[in-house]
């Protein structure tokens, strides 16, 4: 096995889910779970944003969605991480389709906050999101050695 | 008791072996699935007419067929494609099929566009270019497959001419040829 050179210390993980149909975060959880075992890098769920060095986010945004998640973003503290996980946060997907406007949808997702790490499918599979978390540690210890902060 | 008896072979079985998927994935490896899963798309240039069937049925507008000034494109974008495979089963020609790549995990402003060009006829009448060699070729085998053995030489005469002009300029055309076979509103 490759070992990744990743942050000095284990990076934890924050996940919100924003309006999403719950399949991006069964795979997140799945990629957490034993099976495909991301706790080898130190990835650790967190259970507050204030906790945590990586925020994970799945879901479209949806307008009520809006406000919980740029506070939650201004919880983590710097240096953070944001990375999308599914092709609803990245782009609205099938809610949201290119160069259009959606009354009921805020996202995607860079519109509102700057992400790091896309993480593309429908869902990822947990392997795809293992990859993503891996990328979004070595840019997290790039920016901790860098001292540029979120 | 079977029951019992079965899961207690099942926990033995779990301590014999390795049960976490090797990280980065080996496809060839027992523990993981990833040859039997549903990629991106990707697409045989040398099958595809352009004829945007893949384009108008993605549900998640993921591919975009079209022509400007340059000639006909394909632009598909990974970002938004959540491997549905809708495109493949639409595809007239098969051009496209399922690969395993599923991991096109990238950074901001890294965004993976599969961009292809295709060769363009260009309109006899006019010069804008407006369909691909091979969408007119393939047209015109159909045509002549469904067309009855006495008139199928006359229309594919017709065809060979009529084909290497654009919609636009036909409708001119035939307005010239045939006056007073269509009304002209607006």
């Amino acid at each position: 096995m490759k070992w990744v050179k990743a942050f000095v210390y284990s990076p934890w993980v924050y996940h919100l889910h924003a309006g999403g149909c719950n399949g991006c975060d069964i795979e997140l959880v799945a990629a957490l779970m034993p099976k495909y075992d991301s706790s080898r890098f130190g990835f650790k769920l967190a259970s507050s944003p204030r906790h945590a060095d990586i925020l994970v986010v799945t879901g479209p945004v949806p307008q009520h969605m809006k406000d919980f998640v740029l506070t939650t973003y201004e919880q983590v503290p710097d240096p953070k991480v944001v990375v999308v996980v599914g092709h609803c946060g990245i782009s609205g997907g099938v809610f949201l389709w290119r160069d259009d406007e959606n009354y009921a949808i805020a996202g995607p997702l860079n519109k509102l906050i700057p992400v790091d790490v896309y993480v593309p499918g429908c869902p990822p599979k947990p392997e795809a999101v293992m990859s993503g978390l891996v990328l979004a540690a070595k840019k997290l210890a790039e920016k901790a050695s860098g001292g540029s902060g979120g | 008791m079977g029951g019992l008896l079965d899961s207690i072979r099942w926990a033995l079985r779990g301590l014999s072996r390795i049960a976490t998927v090797d990280y980065p994935a080996v496809p060839d490896s027992e523990y993981s699935e990833v040859e039997y899963i549903r990629g991106r798309p990707v697409l045989d240039p040398d099958k595809c007419t352009a004829c945007g069937a893949c384009a108008s049925d993605c549900p998640s507008d993921a591919i975009e067929v079209g022509i400007d000034d340059e000639g006909a494109y394909r632009k598909y974008f990974v970002d938004r494609c959540m491997f549905c495979g809708r495109c493949i089963d639409v595809c007239p020609e098969g051009a496209l099929k399922s690969s395993n790549e599923h991991i096109h995990v990238h950074g901001a402003g890294e965004e993976p566009v599969d961009i292809y060009r295709f060769e363009t006829v260009k309109c006899l009448e006019c010069g804008r270019p407006f369909a691909v060699p091979l969408f007119l070729k393939v047209v015109g085998e159909r045509l002549g497959e469904n067309l009855d053995e006495s008139v199928r030489e006359l229309v594919l005469v017709d065809y060979r001419h009529y084909s290497r002009i654009c919609p636009d300029c036909k409708i001119k055309l035939n307005l010239k040829v045939h006056p007073g076979k269509y009304m002209v509103v607006g």
